[in-house]
């Protein structure tokens, strides 16, 4: 197993007081897998992903327990050498906006050479890279710089610089939210390309389902700062098993909707200051049941691989 | 009934050397929700704001009920703006922060007079009641709500003239998906109640499949397609239009 | 609030409520002469002393603090007055408009104020209303280009678009809503403003051509203390102090709200 998180628990600050915006999650990501980590906005998923190379600033908040083991070894536990010689090279980021993410005064050419452990000849390998990533057009112009770039094209070069390093882990961060639709499908095609060219191991944070269900291979989805249900996308998709995914899946607009009125889910996601008591979902929850304000359920297995965090998981199975 | 016809719009911006929307042609019929999809930087938006004159076309004309819009004086554009209304994409920048939103609502009576003085403000509660909010929001600032009670307050701003018709300009794509289907479902809502006239804009295939009987495609401002979602989705005739819906991946 | 800035608030309330308080807080008249006290220095009866006509310079001081405030305050509201609407007509209209006023802008800068406000008092008679109105007409161009900048970046957000769409007319849109979100940098450039303005006056009465005796006015206190400067320090001593003292208020404070607003 490549990546193994175990019961990460970070605070956040807010107005002075500190806030567990990350409850405990487990997230298990092997060689040459895609594990799509869905969530809505604000219930901690890009949290989590920033904090596997512990990219989340001091002053804004802390890993305060759990364990990322990274081939083995806790990334928690590294000192600051041996975590930059993992960061941009073992594990490499690709963020939601390309053009904040790649200096705007540093052009294409010296962004990836900065990255390239081979210092002498580096004009192949960067060709070699640039190719990789459909930007055969800019081999050649090195003084081409990311605001003469489309957008599609820079998050291609993005994802250019982020795999020179030949990284083990990818970590995307909403990476084709700010595209086109087309060029969405090619970026996804991209990264797919990669990923089986490189056996690259991907976790791919979204709070769009149709990109996640349509490129994973496991999925797990957050809510209120834990993973309420993850298993393998084919049992997610045809057998969901707690409410939230369900009505998740119900509010997926399409032409089969016809007009009729979507199977929403009420209200909104609570506030990590005012967390209720028990099951985080009740008070929005259409299965719920007395008993499911005792306390917050366990994920529980509901079958081979597939686990839920809802002690109704039998009602609600089944779409 | 034709409520709003749209004839040979033009509108260059000189700054871009762009032509935004290029020689555009629709009629919108009371009562249907018409769809209109296309990608960042066709035209759509620009489109929108030029049907209700909050920017100047150069050429062409729009006729609501009957009128050029294009032609009328600034006083009849006001009496006009009551029956044709706008809900904006981004509920964040679509109201003024500094204005708490019962005065937000309040204003539209203010500057449309349909409403007595002291009448505003139950009326104000009623409207928000309507798209799911409450009295208790009165005296709230927009900082202090979320994206989707935002946005059903610009809904709510929108229907305080009682209009017939509303532009929808990607009035859910800021939103996260549960949320999303929730102001999709108060927009269909309403639109049945009220039996309101929508222009619908989004880059989103699935939302437009979900909410409209009709669609027209656009792309570098000119529309290259229109016709009924079942047909253009099922039957796709331009190029464009199937690489899009094979790019939505619909589910 | 940073702790600089809470001392800028504090000097300028402190010389707010004096200037108030003035009749309680000075302990004689400011024109009551006493020519057996000349030049006294201070004392337990007179704690700023007294100037070359007895006068007791801490009432006089007191006093004075009216008019710096009132130069201060008055002058730059007719200032912010004037470059709050045309900075904001010029913005929001744009085209012709917008460049016939930054032309106009443009020209009002090539004066040099002080001198051109020193020539147009030497024309006129040196009076406060005069200062007053000179000052404020000859430095309102930033707050135009301040106002001008924010309401162009302004007028293109959605919230315009709405506002225009429910039909609100141009002056209530830059009236209500364009002209308050975009007071922030104008704020600040108010209240330094007014630490330039109590300057001015200051400058102009110490040459004798701004505020004239025997009403009193740190600048020409100070002016009357040049002659005595050797012997009676007290007199360019305590004025020099205030102005000083007053104008680092402003400053402070207005740094202090440019710091608050620009994160």
């Amino acid at each position: 197993m490549l990546l193994q998180i175990k019961n990460l628990k970070i605070n956040y600050k807010s107005d002075n007081r500190l806030v567990e915006v990350v409850r405990g999650i487990d997230l298990d990501i092997d060689k040459g897998e895609c594990v799509g980590l869905i969530g809505e906005s604000g219930c901690g998923k890009t949290t989590v992903g920033l904090s596997i190379t512990k990219l989340i600033p001091e002053r804004k908040g802390n890993i305060s327990a759990g364990e990322i083991l990274f081939a083995g070894k806790d990334i928690l536990k590294l000192n600051s050498e041996e975590l930059r010689n993992i960061r941009g090279k073992k594990i490499s980021y690709v963020f939601q906006e390309p053009f904040s993410s790649l200096n705007p005064v540093f052009t294409i050419y010296e962004q990836i050479r900065e990255v390239l452990e081979e210092k002498d000849n580096p004009d192949s390998r960067i060709a070699e890279i640039l190719k990789s990533v459909g930007l055969e057009k800019i081999i050649g112009r090195k003084n081409m710089y990311p605001h003469e770039l489309s957008g599609g094209m820079q998050q291609r070069a993005m994802i250019g610089v982020a795999i020179t390093s030949r990284p083990d882990l990818l970590v995307l961060d909403e990476p084709t939210t700010a595209l086109d639709v087309t060029v969405q499908r090619q970026i996804l095609g991209l990264i797919m390309e990669l990923k089986n060219k490189m056996n690259l191991a991907i976790l791919f944070i979204s709070h769009d389902l149709r990109i996640v269900f349509n490129i994973a291979d496991k999925i797990a989805i957050m809510y209120a700062g834990k993973i309420i249900e993850c298993g393998p996308k084919g049992k997610i998709v045809s057998s969901p098993a707690h409410p939230y995914t369900i009505g998740l899946i119900g509010s997926i607009p399409s032409l089969e909707h016809r007009k009729k009125v979507f199977n929403a889910i009420g209200g909104r996601a609570p506030l990590f200051s005012e967390l209720p008591c028990g099951c985080k979902f009740y008070p929005r929850c259409k299965f719920r049941i007395n008993k499911c304000l005792e306390r917050e359920p366990d994920l529980d297995e509901v079958n081979q691989g597939h686990f839920s965090r809802c002690i109704n998981f039998h009602l609600v199975g089944g779409v | 009934m034709e409520l709003l016809k749209i004839d040979n719009l033009r509108k260059t911006f000189k700054k871009h050397r762009v032509r935004a929307v290029d020689d555009v042609s629709f009629s919108v019929f009371k009562g249907e929700v018409l769809g209109l999809v296309g990608e960042s930087g066709c035209g759509k938006s620009t489109l929108a704001k030029l049907a209700l004159r909050l920017l100047g076309a150069d050429k062409g004309s729009i006729f609501y009920k009957g009128k050029d819009l294009l032609n009328i004086s600034h006083n009849d554009m006001r009496k006009a703006r009551k029956g044709l209304q706008i809900i904006f994409q981004d509920p964040y920048a679509s109201s003024d922060p500094r204005m708490k939103i019962g005065k937000v609502i309040e204003e539209v009576y203010d500057i449309h007079k349909n409403v007595p003085e002291n009448n505003r403000k139950s009326k104000a509660i009623e409207l928000l009641e309507t798209v799911g909010l409450g009295e208790t929001y009165l005296n709230r600032l927009p900082s202090e709500l979320s994206g989707g009670e935002r946005q059903r307050v610009g809904i709510a701003r929108a229907l305080a003239t009682d209009p017939e018709f509303i532009i929808c300009d990607e009035p859910v794509s800021s939103l996260d998906i549960s949320v999303q289907a929730q102001i999709l479902n108060l927009l269909i809502e309403l639109q049945k109640r009220k039996n309101l006239t929508y222009l619908f804009i989004s880059h989103d295939l699935g939302v437009i499949g979900s909410i409209c009987d009709r669609v027209m495609v656009m792309q570098s401002g000119k529309l290259i397609e229109s016709g009924s979602c079942e047909n253009v989705f099922k039957n796709p005739q331009h190029q464009y239009t199937k690489t899009l819906l094979e790019s939505a991946l619909l589910p | 609030m940073n702790k600089l800035t809470l001392f800028g608030l504090g000097i300028v309330v402190f010389f707010i409520m004096i200037a108030i308080f003035a009749p309680t807080i000075a302990p004689y008249n400011p024109g009551q002469i006493d020519i057996e006290n000349i030049l006294t220095p201070p004392s337990s009866s007179h704690i700023f002393g007294t100037d070359s006509l007895g006068r007791d310079l801490f009432s006089r001081m007191v006093y004075g603090s009216r008019i710096s405030l009132m130069v201060g305050f008055i002058a730059v509201g007719i200032a912010g007055l004037i470059g709050i609407a045309l900075g904001a007509i010029a913005g929001y209209y744009g085209k012709w408009l917008d460049t016939v006023i930054m032309r106009f802008i443009d020209i009002m800068l090539c004066f040099p104020t002080f001198f051109l406000i020193l020539a147009v008092i030497a024309l006129l008679e040196p009076s406060i209303i005069n200062i007053m109105v000179v000052i404020g007409t000859t430095s309102w161009m930033g707050m135009a280009r301040l106002m001008r900048a924010e309401i162009l970046s302004l007028k293109e957000r959605d919230f315009i678009y709405a506002e225009r769409a429910i039909g609100a007319s141009d002056l209530r849109i830059i009236a209500k809503h364009l002209i308050p979100n975009a007071m922030a940098p104008v704020l600040v450039s108010i209240t330094l403003g007014i630490a330039g303005a109590i300057l001015v006056e200051s400058s102009l009465s110490f040459l004798g051509i701004g505020v004239q005796p025997p009403t009193p006015s740190w600048g020409n206190i100070l002016s009357e203390g040049k002659a005595v400067m050797g012997a009676s320090w007290w007199m360019m001593l305590f004025p020099g102090l205030a102005i000083f003292i007053t104008v680092l208020g402003y400053n402070l404070l207005g740094e202090g709200i440019r710091e608050k607003l620009l994160r």
